[in-house]
C-alpha cells in the first residue's frame, strides 16, 4: 500500500534563523545568568569562616560546570553507543533517524575537551580524595580509607584514564559518522561492514571503560562510598536522555516538514524505548537504593541519608516522579507516544529529570567542605546543606544546552538528513510497528 | 514490517511450503516414537527415579542427609534452585522480549524454549520444597489468614517475595505457552484420525476455528502477555538475587546483584536452549527451521550476556578492593585464592573466557562445537551460584566457626536426578505437543504473496 509513496531522496537540513536565535540565545542568556549567579551567591552558614565561604562559591561554580559537562557528554556518547548497538543488533527500523544520533555525537568534539578542562580545575576543588595531604600519613588531613584507594584514585591515573577513554570513544563516534557519510556517496556494503566491526569493538570496550569513567567522574565525589551498580545506573541515565533527545529531534524535524521518511511509527518506537528504558533506569535506581536502604550499613547509607532525609529530599522524590511516573503513565498510551504535544512534555520532563539526577549525584558530595578531622568529626567533613536551585544552575544549564543544540544542528547540516544508501533504509522507510 | 532487506538471512530454508511445515512438525506426534526417543526417555526416567529416591530419603531422614553444617547452612539446595530458575529465563526472553523487539527468528525456537522455562521452574521449585525439611508444611510461606494462629509470613523477607515472584512467573509462563499452543493444537486436532486424539486435542484447542477474529485476539493477547512477561524476565531473578543481596554477608551484599543475576540467567538459559535445540534439530531433522542463522543469533546472545556477567565479576572484585572494607576484600580474595579457588576459576573460565570464542563466525555456526560450549556455559553458571553461596558463607565473621562444605551422595543424586525430571518432562513434551510453532513459522516462510497481511496467510493455512 505505502510502497508507492516512498522515495529515497537526498534531503538536506539548513539552520534557520530561528534555530540560531534559540541556540545562541540560550548560550548568551545562560552565560549571563551564570555570571550573575556566581557574583550574587553569598552563602551564609553558621560556623564557617570567610575562607570557607569563598571556597563554597568556587565549589558551586565548578559543581555546576561538572554537572553539565558530564551530563551533555554522556548523552552525546550514548548517542554513539545507540548507533553501535543498533548496528550490531542488525536493527533496520532506526535507519531513517540515524543521522540524529550521529549529529548528537558530534557534540563530543567540543564537550570532550570541555569536560577535561573542567576536571582539571574541579579535581582539587570538588573531589575530597584529591585534596592536599589526604593520602599522606604525615599530614593533618590524612584519611586512612582514602589513602587505601590511592592505587586507583590518584591524579595522574585519573587523567590517563579519562583522556584515553574519551579519545577512544570520540574516535569511534567520528568513524561512525565518517563511514555513514561515505556510504551516501559510494553505496555498497563496504562502509556498513566496517561500521559493524567497529561497533562490536566499541560496544565491548565502551561497556568496561564507561564503568570506570562513571566511577571516576561521579562515584569518587563521595569518595568513601561505593556501589557496584553505579556505572550501569549512570549508563541508564545517559541512554534514556539520548533516546529522548533523538525522539524530540525527530518530532521537531518532522514538524518543519523535513525528514518525512520518519513517520509516527518511528516516533512510536522511540517512545517505546523511552518508556522501556525509563523502567530500566528505575530498576537500576531500585537495585541501588533498595539494597543499600535494606542492609542499612552505615558506610553505604551515608550516601542516601543526605539525599533522602536531608535538604535534598524534595529533589530526590521529584526525580523519581519525572523519570519514572511521567514516562510510565503517559507513554503507556499508544497515541501519546505518537503525539508531538505530549511527546514534547514527556521529553522535557525526562531530560530535566535525568539532568537533575546527575545534579543530585554531584552536589551533595561536592559541596561538602573538608576540614581537619577532630574528635567530634573524625571524617573531617562539614556537611553543607542544599544551597538552592538558583540562576547559576539555570544559567549553566542554558549555556550547555545551547551549545549542545548548536553543535547538533550544525552537524545535521553536514550530511543528508537520512542515509540514502544504507542497506536497511527501505526497511526503515516502510517501517510499521504492527499490532 | 512490510518490507525486508535482501541482505537478511532467510529464517526458514529448504524451500518449505506450508504443508511441509505441518508435516514436519506433527510427524513425531502422529507416528510411533523413534528409537532415539525411547532411549532418551528411558534414561531420563531412570535418572528421575534417582531424584525420587534421593528426595524421598531426604524427606524421611531430614536435612541431616545433606552435608550442611552450622556455618554453611545453605549450599547445594539453593545453588540448584537458582541454577534452575536461571535456566528458565531464556524461554521468557525469547517469547516476550524478542516478541516486543519484533525478532522473527524467535518463531521456530520459542515453543521449546518456553517449555524449557516451565520444566526448569518445576525443577527449581522442587529444591525449595525439599530444602524446607518438612515439605508437608510447604504452604506456610503463603500468607494465609489467621487460621493457623496469629503468625503471618514476614513480608520484609526476600524469601517471601521469592514465593510470589516464582509463582507469578510460573503461572504467566504457563499461560503464555498454552495460548501460543492453541492454534497448533487445533491443527493437530484437525488432522487427527482416532477418536481419542480428536477429543483430547479438541479439548485443549478450546474450540479454535482459525477465523480472523480468533487470530486477531490471539495476536492481541500475545502482545499483552509479552508486556506482562517482560518485567518478569527482570523481576524474578532480581528477587532471587535479593535473597542474598539484602543480607550483610560480604560477597552477597552488593548492589549489582539484580541485573547481574538476570544477565547470568539469560546466559545460562540460552546455554540450555542451545543444548536442547541442537539435539532436536539433529534428531527430528529440523535443520531448515533451526538454521545456522538461529545458532548464530543465539551464540551472540551467549557471548554478550557472558561478557556482561564477566564484567559484573570484575566490577565486584574491583569495588571490593576500592571499598576499603577489609571483610569485602577478604571475601573476594578467599573466593579466588581460598580453598574453593577451583570453583571460582571454573566459573571465570566457563562464563567469561570461553564464550569469547563466539567472536569467530566458525564457532557460531558449527553445531557440535556450540553443543560443547552450551554445556560449558551451564557448568560455569552452576559454579557461579556455588561460588557465590558457599565461598561467602564458609568463612564467616568468626574464624573459630570457619568450615568447609562437601555435598553428600544424597545431594549430588538430587542434583543429577533433577536433570532426569527436566528431560523426562521435555521428552513427553516432544512426543505430545508440536515443538515448533507451526502457525508463526508459516508467517515467515518466503512467499510470493508479500502484500497479504499475516493474518490472512495464517488464516487460510492453519489446518493444512
Amino acid at each position: 500500500m505505502e510502497h508507492a509513496e516512498v522515495h529515497i531522496k537526498e534531503e538536506k537540513f539548513e539552520i534557520s534563523s530561528g534555530n540560531k536565535k534559540w541556540a545562541f540565545g540560550l548560550m548568551i542568556v545562560g552565560f549571563l545568568l551564570a555570571v550573575i549567579g556566581y557574583f550574587t551567591y553569598h552563602p551564609h552558614i553558621e560556623g564557617l569562616n570567610e575562607h570557607d565561604l569563598h571556597h563554597l562559591t568556587q565549589k558551586r561554580l565548578w559543581s555546576n560546570l561538572l554537572v553539565n559537562g558530564y551530563f551533555f557528554f554522556i548523552v552525546s556518547i550514548c548517542a554513539a553507543a545507540f548507533i553501535a548497538i543498533s548496528q550490531i543488533a542488525n536493527a533496520g527500523w532506526y535507519v531513517a533517524i540515524r543521522r540524529i544520533p550521529e549529529a548528537m555525537s558530534e557534540y563530543t568534539l567540543i564537550g570532550g575537551p570541555i569536560l577535561v578542562i573542567v576536571s582539571l580545575f574541579a579535581l582539587p576543588i570538588l573531589y575530597h580524595w584529591a585534596h592536599e595531604g589526604i593520602m599522606n600519613p604525615e599530614s593533618a588531613n590524612f584519611d586512612a580509607i582514602l589513602a587505601g584507594k590511592s592505587w586507583y584514585l590518584n591524579v595522574p591515573f585519573f587523567y590517563v584514564r579519562m583522556v584515553l577513554f574519551m579519545s577512544f570513544w570520540m574516535f569511534c563516534a567520528h568513524m561512525f559518522r565518517k563511514y555513514s557519510r561515505k556510504e551516501d556517496l559510494e553505496g555498497g556494503m563496504t562502509n556498513y561492514t566496517k561500521t559493524y566491526a567497529l561497533s562490536a569493538t566499541f560496544t565491548v570496550i565502551f561497556g568496561f571503560t564507561f564503568s570506570m569513567f562513571s566511577w571516576d567522574q561521579m562515584m569518587s565525589i563521595d569518595a568513601h562510598w561505593y556501589s557496584t551498580i553505579f556505572s550501569i545506573y549512570n549508563f541508564a541515565t545517559g541512554w534514556v536522555s539520548a533516546l529522548t533527545i533523538m525522539y524530540l529531534f525527530t518530532h521537531y524535524l518532522r514538524s518543519k516538514g523535513l525528514l518525512n521518511i520518519a513517520t509516527d511509527e518511528h516516533q512510536h518506537d522511540l517512545g517505546k524505548f523511552m518508556f522501556a528504558f525509563s523502567v530500566f533506569w528505575t530498576y537500576m535506581f531500585t537495585a541501588q537504593f533498595l539494597l543499600i536502604w535494606y542492609a542499612n550499613i552505615p558506610e553505604e547509607v551515608a550516601y542516601y541519608k543526605e539525599r533522602l532525609f536531608g535538604s535534598y529530599q524534595f529533589l530526590f522524590f521529584f526525580i523519581l516522579v519525572l523519570n519514572f511516573c511521567v514516562p510510565f503513565f503517559i507513554f503507556m498510551r499508544r497515541d501519546w507516544k505518537r503525539s508531538r504535544k505530549v511527546g514534547y512534555i514527556v521529553g522535557a520532563a525526562l531530560l530535566l529529570g535525568h539532568w537533575l539526577d546527575v545534579y543530585l549525584m554531584v552536589m551533595p558530595g561536592s559541596m561538602n567542605l573538608a576540614t581537619l578531622p577532630t574528635a567530634e568529626n573524625p571524617g573531617g567533613i562539614i556537611k553543607v546543606p542544599f544551597q538552592g536551585f538558583g540562576i547559576m544552575e539555570i544559567g549553566f544549564l542554558c549555556l550547555f544546552a545551547g551549545l549542545f543544540l548548536w553543535m547538533t544542528l550544525k552537524a545535521l547540516t553536514k550530511a543528508n538528513l537520512y542515509p540514502t544508501k544504507h542497506p536497511y533504509i527501505m526497511e526503515s522507510a516502510l517501517h510499521d510497528v504492527g499490532v | 514490517m512490510s518490507y525486508e532487506s535482501p541482505i537478511r538471512d532467510q529464517l526458514v530454508t529448504g524451500g518449505k511450503t506450508y504443508r511441509d511445515v505441518t508435516r514436519d512438525v506433527t510427524r513425531p506426534l502422529e507416528n510411533a516414537p523413534s528409537k532415539s526417543w525411547w532411549i532418551g526417555f528411558s534414561i531420563s526416567t531412570l535418572v528421575l527415579a534417582l531424584w525420587i529416591g534421593a528426595t524421598t530419603y531426604t524427606v524421611f531422614v531430614g536435612l541431616g542427609a545433606w552435608g550442611l553444617n552450622k556455618t554453611v547452612g545453605w549450599a547445594f539446595d539453593i545453588t540448584n534452585f537458582v541454577f534452575w530458575v536461571g535456566i528458565g529465563h531464556a524461554g521468557t526472553l525469547i517469547s516476550a522480549v524478542l516478541l516486543l523487539f519484533r525478532q522473527k527468528w524467535r518463531m521456530s525456537i520459542n515453543r521449546s524454549a518456553e517449555a524449557m522455562t516451565i520444566f526448569a521452574v518445576i525443577c527449581a521449585a522442587s529444591f525449595i520444597l525439599s530444602h524446607m525439611g518438612r515439605p508437608w508444611v510447604a504452604y506456610w510461606p503463603i500468607p494465609l489468614p489467621n487460621a493457623f494462629g496469629t503468625l503471618w509470613v514476614n513480608f520484609n523477607s526476600p524469601l517471601v517475595w521469592d514465593v510470589f515472584a516464582i509463582s507469578t512467573y510460573f503461572s504467566v509462563s504457563l499461560v503464555f505457552w498454552y495460548i501460543g499452543l492453541i492454534p497448533d493444537i487445533a491443527t493437530v486436532r484437525d488432522r487427527a484420525v482416532s477418536k481419542a486424539r480428536k477429543f483430547w486435542y479438541g479439548f485443549f484447542a478450546m474450540g479454535w476455528n482459525g477465523s480472523t477474529k480468533t487470530w486477531h485476539r490471539y495476536e492481541v493477547i500475545s502482545l499483552i502477555l509479552a508486556g506482562i512477561s517482560t518485567p518478569l524476565v527482570l523481576s524474578v531473578h532480581s528477587i532471587v538475587s535479593m535473597d542474598f543481596a539484602t543480607s550483610l554477608v560480604p560477597g552477597w551484599h552488593t548492589t549489582i546483584f539484580p541485573p547481574y543475576f538476570v544477565a547470568g540467567a539469560i546466559f545460562s538459559g540460552f546455554g540450555m536452549v542451545l543444548t536442547l535445540l541442537i539435539i532436536a534439530r539433529e534428531v527430528m531433522n529440523y535443520k531448515d527451521y533451526i538454521t545456522e542463522a538461529h545458532l548464530d543469533a543465539m551464540t551472540k546472545i551467549v557471548m554478550v550476556t557472558g561478557t556482561m556477567v564477566g564484567m559484573a565479576y570484575i566490577t565486584e572484585f574491583f569495588v571490593a578492593a576500592y571499598s576499603g572494607v577489609e571483610y569485602e576484600q577478604y571475601a573476594f580474595l578467599n573466593r579466588a585464592f581460598g580453598p574453593y579457588w577451583w570453583a571460582y576459576w571454573t566459573m571465570m573460565t566457563c562464563n567469561l573466557v570461553a564464550p569469547q570464542v563466539f567472536w569467530f563466525k566458525w564457532a557460531r555456526t558449527t553445531p557440535w562445537f556450540i553443543f560443547i560450549m552450551s554445556i560449558i556455559v551451564n557448568i560455569g553458571m552452576w559454579f557461579e551460584r556455588f561460588v557465590i553461596i558457599v565461598t561467602s558463607l564458609h568463612r564467616d565473621f568468626l574464624p573459630s566457626s570457619w568450615a568447609m562444605y562437601t555435598p553428600t551422595i544424597t545431594e549430588v543424586s538430587i542434583l543429577i536426578g533433577s536433570f532426569g525430571l527436566f528431560f523426562f518432562l521435555y521428552f513427553l513434551f516432544c512426543k505430545f505437543l508440536p515443538t515448533i510453532n507451526m502457525a508463526e513459522v508459516k508467517s515467515i516462510i518466503p512467499t510470493h504473496h508479500e502484500d497479504h497481511g499475516h493474518n490472512h496467510v495464517k488464516g487460510e493455512n492453519h489446518a493444512n
